[in-house]
């Protein structure tokens, strides 16, 4: 197998998911932001937008905080280190396979 | 082209003025500092630089500072109660994945200094009338002065509105039709005016259609 088939197999596949990339991408631009924001941007339902978030935490690579604005109920969700080096990795990865 | 990664990297900047007030807040600083230009003493050119120049700068932020927290406690409140209970709410930070972008940063910089420090002498050489550069040349470099920007703005934070695009000729028409019917200075203290205005009201125009558009605050969680 050559190179670059092989970088191709060894792509993150957590996050090579299109919704779960999505999400990655957004996270990483901002420092943090909440559920609406994401179901607003990725025009997920919440099913599913509820789904990949808690694959993207039990990876490691997002931390969810709930907390409140007033007496509304909030998700707040970001990046971790660990998720901000996979998503990093997995660009190299992707651009040298390409 | 932009990539797909760079496309969503850069959604949360264009979600920042979804609701209009990155340009009010542009157009209200731009009006303040137009305040103070028509606010300065008869017969100077430029508005610093003569003998009372302490006297003039606290002039200058006193009549721009206002403005400018106008603009900023506008902006905090619209986020608060308008846009992040319609459409979510971000925080920002300096740290960008796109590696190539601190390695931009610098030379970006020095273009924007090198221009203006080009720009400075030939406009203050041509409002003290003491140029050999054709007035033609200097109006051309003051209108670009004031179009460039809008320009980087417009591809930069138009994002889904695409009707913004009109700002660029509204622009260029108004910097024409005011250096053909103004002095030098007088033309600067006009465009200054009319830039504010087109930017402020771009931004409520925006900020209405955003109301319009988006869905009412959601009841329950977000």
């Amino acid at each position: 197998m050559n190179a670059q088939l092989r970088a191709i197999s060894e792509l993150d596949r957590t996050i090579h998911e299109p919704a779960r990339l999505m999400l990655l991408a957004l996270l990483g631009s901002v420092k943090e932001c909440d559920f609406l924001y994401l179901l607003h941007e990725t025009e997920l339902n919440k099913g599913n937008l509820s789904s990949h978030l808690t694959k993207l935490e039990d990876a490691g690579y997002i931390e969810i905080e709930k907390r409140y604005r007033g007496k509304v109920p909030q998700t707040i969700l970001r990046l971790t280190q660990r998720g901000r080096t996979a998503f990093e990795q997995y660009r190299r990865s992707l651009k040298n396979a390409l | 082209m932009k990539s797909l990664f760079e496309e969503y990297i850069e959604r949360p900047h264009r979600y920042d003025n979804i609701d209009g007030t990155g340009e009010i807040r542009m157009g209200l600083m731009i009006l303040g500092c137009a305040l103070a230009y028509s606010l300065r003493p008869s017969g100077t050119g430029p508005f610093l630089g003569n003998a009372e120049v302490f006297a003039n700068v606290l002039i200058f932020f006193g009549v721009c500072l206002p403005p400018l927290a106008l603009g900023y406690i506008l902006r905090k409140f619209i986020k608060k109660h308008v846009t992040w209970p319609r459409t979510g709410y971000v925080a920002y930070n300096d740290q960008n994945i796109d590696p190539g972008a601190k390695q931009r940063l610098p030379k970006r910089l020095l273009v924007i200094i090198s221009i203006v420090g080009l720009l400075v002498p030939v406009l203050s050489s041509q409002g003290e009338g003491k140029s050999s550069i054709p007035a033609a040349v200097a109006y051309s470099v003051a209108a670009g002065f004031f179009v460039v920007p809008s320009v980087l703005w417009e591809r930069n934070m138009g994002g889904p509105y695409r009707w913004k695009w009109i700002l660029l000729p509204v622009t260029i028409a108004g910097a024409f039709i005011i250096y053909f019917h103004a002095s030098f200075w007088e033309a600067m203290g006009a465009m200054m005016w009319f830039i504010g205005v087109v930017w402020l009201v771009s931004g409520i125009t925006t900020l209405l259609l955003f109301l319009r558009n988006a869905q009412a605050p959601a009841s329950g969680e977000r």
